[in-house]
């Protein structure tokens, strides 16, 4: 086994030796399993152990990028010297000389011990559970006549352990386990057709995390909830109503139409050709796009969160961050090299998934502020309208402007009480008009897991959204299901 | 340890403790990136990786593992942990041994690979940067992609072979103005091929006519698909004729194996026996010898994409198609029409020409209902010609619909390959007949 610590310390010597006026390795080890089942039967069982380098350098102004899992001291020298020669290469084709912000590094070790590892769970515990979880979804969608065709059910487990050091002396460690549960599920009612449901959960612990989650509860509960929408649900009303949405929509809304669209990375253009820009701009701070009620947090240090960190992988000590602050853009997310471009100080938002992937900026924990409305009040003040619990669908646009999420669990709301289930109702709102709508926000803030996508090549990093229920007055349901 | 030696060891290995089958891969990847934006490199990437994965078979239960670490302990290590898992599953799924046979494959294909310079793609990006900016763009972004893969493999069945790759990848995005975006790509097997001018001068040309674009109305409309959106949609049908997911009950293919799904013009194929094809190969995961497999042939839909395991559950035949778990195409391509674009374009009244999209998702797989942004230029068409740019639309239709609604096909053809499609397609433009969209309510 190579010694590690030297190793990078060698590397950082070697790129300041290759003209880097910056540089920062880091050795990056990925250790997870996963068990799918698919209609009851289990798939395929699957482990990976990716263990690597990384290095990142600046040259004349130019970034370069090198990983590799060859951990000899000439694959990771010889390593250095391709990043820094690219880098140099480029340097005349840079449009403006790329610097790193000055910030305050961190010196430090961070390990979140899980209280039960998952290598001390015996297998056939984890499959007797998942299928007790499948069995579930069938048993709940049973009594309204609907057929739960397809069944996917996957239970992972992932320790990630790292080390970063900077050529201007940052160092940290750290080791966390994250364990996750996705399932995707199809019903199938013979006259009423078929819908869809897939969501997440996911927390930076160990298997206590799966007990903790009441997961065939939660099967029997999306089984009960995909029969009725399928059984009883009619088309939703086309005309003007008030609309609660539940934290499960805003947390995603959150995550779409505000974290994503304050990646400052994305403002200034570095995703352009792939995940596109954002409607707002280096100097849209302080610019209105919501209601007074809205606020929204990106927290990478909620305790037990599935986008839990303590420092980001520029060595930069993380925090909350007020993404919007009473309706209006109050921070954008941040790391070193845009925050050297803007001005403004890193808040931490560089994250990279493998050692072969770039850090970049990311969201983490993204979520709306509760409020103070208890769920009867937002809704006893509904004369008319519909609820949208949970979602099947949505996507947004590349600008995070124009964006559509189609409700699975809905129902009619009449003088202040749940009426009969609506059937796909689709929110097809801009950012600004959504956000402008709110007005009113519950105080029942919780939190789901998901797979953040970005980055070139692909990166999907854990993250929570989380919300609580929300009112939206006088708005319009839109597109139609086809 | 060499390649063959990590693969060799895995197999002997998985079987003395107690596999039925196995089958082991070592990837080895040289892979270069330049990214740019704003008219100027961000950053130059390069990963050097060497990887192993081995998956076991106990009869019917299964289990897999990649690893980097490749010393003897760690791949000994891993293989009995995969097999221990493997012999602790219930029982209750298909089994089909692997293909039994010391296959022989195609020489062109198992020495695709060449050495990628990485000295000579700099020049690319300033090409395209500078052809878009010609063309009219204010700034231009995109990636260039040079991936060298080495696969060396072996089967418990017999399968011996090794492959080399080269791929290049280029995708510009120009910009006439924040709202005003054109984007293309190509990929292709040797460097020569990768025209930096043509894709560059394709996407600024896109983003100038997007000037200026008015608000579009919703509702259903005749469309004419640039290869982009194609390549899109039909990496979603390929994806949707994947066995797993027809078997899983996830697919809108499901139950339509026979059927006519599409007009009788249109054919879909895989095919990664052809040299030139960018994603060809020489063998699948399982070490069968790669075919040419339509998909669909004269609308009908003629196979699902098989490995073994899904042909045997299915009773068929398989394809050659292994993904281990989930069978995949390789090289897609759609059968070229006898029309012009501008001949497609002519025969659409009133109807919208769309040049990209993106985030395509699924409200339910099963059914097909989807919805996707456009992205990039998008244009009216009216009395058979382009006219003006608009924007803010989502199409929001559903696929089997569609599917069964392409009128025609153009003549000309572009392989396409970037963020939004990760297998290879060689596209045209597509006519589509009473395609529906929507727009956000406020």
């Amino acid at each position: 086994m190579p010694d590690i610590e030297s190793l990078m310390s060698q590397a950082l010597e070697r790129a300041s030796k290759r003209g880097a006026s910056y540089a920062e390795v880091r050795h990056q080890a990925d250790t997870g399993t996963g068990v799918m089942l698919k209609n009851g039967v289990p798939e395929v069982a699957s482990s990976i152990d990716k263990v690597g380098i990384a290095v990142r350098v600046i040259v004349e102004g130019s970034m370069g990028f090198g990983a590799t899992n060859k951990l000899g001291k000439v694959s990771v020298l010889r390593l250095v010297d391709d990043a820094a020669a690219r880098a140099r290469a480029a340097s005349k084709a840079v449009s403006t000389p790329i610097q790193m912000g000055k910030e305050e590094l961190g010196r430090d070790k961070v390990e979140i011990k899980p209280r039960v590892k998952f290598s001390n769970v015996e297998f056939d515990q984890v499959l007797e559970f998942l299928k007790e979880a499948d069995e579930a979804v069938v048993v709940g969608a049973k009594p309204k006549g609907v057929d739960m065709v397809s069944r996917v059910l996957e239970l992972g487990s992932m320790v990630s352990h790292k080390r970063v050091v900077t050529s201007d002396g940052g160092d940290v460690e750290s080791k966390v386990p994250r364990s996750s549960f996705y399932y995707f599920l199809v019903g199938v009612h013979p006259q009423k057709g078929s819908a869809q449901r897939m969501s997440e959960r996911g927390e930076s612990r160990g298997w206590e995390a799966f007990e903790s989650w009441d997961v065939i509860g939660l099967m029997k509960e999306e089984g009960s909830s995909i029969g009725k929408m399928l059984s009883e649900g009619v088309s939703p009303p086309t005309d003007r109503l008030d609309l609660l949405v539940g934290g499960e929509v805003i947390g995603l809304v959150c995550h779409e139409s505000s974290g994503h669209p304050q990646e400052a990375d994305r403002i200034m253009g570095r995703e352009a050709a792939q995940a596109g820009e954002s409607y707002l701009s280096t100097t849209s701070l302080g610019m209105r796009v919501g209601s007074y009620a809205v606020n929204v947090v990106d927290d990478p240090t909620l305790p037990r969160s599935y986008g839990f960190y303590l420092y980001d992988e520029e060595c930069v000590k993380a925090r909350r961050r007020y993404l919007i602050k009473e309706g209006l853009i109050n921070e954008f997310l941040q790391n070193r090299e845009t925050a050297a471009a803007t001005g403004i100080p890193s808040n931490g938002a560089a994250r990279a998934v493998a050692y072969d992937r770039e850090p970049i900026v990311r969201m983490a924990n993204t979520y709306m502020e509760p409020g103070d409305y208890s769920f009867d009040e937002l809704i006893g003040e509904i004369d008319y309208g519909v609820y949208i619990r949970n979602f099947t669908e949505w996507n947004i646009d590349d600008r995070r402007f124009n964006q559509r999420y189609v409700g699975l669990e809905a129902y009619l709301i009449e003088k202040g009480e749940l009426g009969i289930p609506v059937r796909n109702p689709a929110i097809e709102m801009t950012t600004v008009g959504f956000f402008s709508s709110v007005d009113g926000v519950g105080n029942d803030l919780r939190f789901w897991a998901a797979t953040c996508g970005k980055g070139d090549p692909m990166q999907g990093a854990p993250v929570w959204t989380g919300g609580p229920t929300v009112r939206l007055k006088k708005v319009r349901l839109g597109g139609a299901s086809a | 340890m060499r390649a063959i030696g990590l693969v060799d060891l895995a197999i002997r290995r998985a079987k003395r403790a107690g596999a039925t089958d196995a089958v082991s891969q070592v990837k080895e990847t040289d892979w270069s990136m330049i990214r740019f934006t704003n008219n100027g490199i961000t950053v130059s990437k390069v990963v050097k990786e060497t990887s192993l994965g081995v998956f076991v078979f106990v009869k019917e239960k299964r289990a897999g593992f990649t690893i980097s670490d490749l010393s003897k302990e760690a791949v000994e290590k891993a293989v009995d942990n995969a097999t221990k898992m493997a012999l602790m599953s219930p029982s209750g799924g298909t089994y089909a041994p692997l293909p039994r046979g010391r296959f022989g494959y195609s020489r062109k294909l198992v020495a695709l690979g060449k050495v990628v310079k990485a000295d000579k793609l700099p020049a690319v990006v300033k090409d395209a940067i500078g052809a878009a900016r010609g063309a009219g763009a204010a700034r231009v972004a995109g990636s260039l992609v040079a991936e060298t893969t080495k696969l060396t493999q072996r089967s418990s069945a017999g399968a011996k072979g090794s492959s080399k790759t080269t791929l290049y990848n280029l995708s510009v995005r120009a910009f006439a103005d924040s709202e005003s975006t054109g984007q293309f790509a190509t990929v292709a097997n040797n460097l020569e091929a990768i025209d930096g001018r043509g894709v560059g001068r394709m996407a600024g040309d896109i983003a100038r006519r997007a000037l200026n674009a008015e608000p579009a109305q919703p509702g259903e409309y005749d469309a004419v698909l640039g290869p982009m959106t194609t390549a899109d949609l039909v990496e979603e049908i390929a994806g949707g004729a994947s066995a797993f997911y027809v078997d899983a009950g996830m697919s809108f293919l499901t139950g339509k194996l026979g059927q006519e799904v599409a007009p009788s013009h249109l054919d879909l194929i895989d095919d990664p026996t052809v040299p030139s094809n960018p994603g060809a190969a020489p063998f699948d995961d399982e070490g069968l010898p790669t075919q040419t497999n339509a998909i669909i042939e004269s609308g009908k839909l003629m196979t699902y994409l098989h490995n073994s395991t899904t042909a045997a559950k299915m009773k068929a035949k398989t394809t050659a198609s292994a993904g281990l778990v989930i069978p995949k195409p390789f090289s897609l391509q759609v059968t070229a029409g006898n029309k012009s674009i501008e001949n497609l374009v002519s025969m659409v009244d009133d109807g919208l020409y769309i040049t990209n999209n993106w985030y395509l998702r699924y409200q339910n797989m099963r059914s097909g209902d989807f919805s996707t942004i456009l992205r990039d230029g998008l244009f009216r068409i009216r009395n058979g010609e382009i006219s003006a740019p608009v924007r803010g639309l989502r199409m929001t239709d559903n696929l089997v619909r569609l599917l069964a609604n392409i009128e025609a096909t153009s003549s000309k053809r572009y392989w396409i390959k970037w963020w939004e499609v990760d297998v290879p397609v060689f596209a045209p433009a597509l006519l589509l007949r009473g395609a529906r969209f929507t727009k956000p309510t406020i």
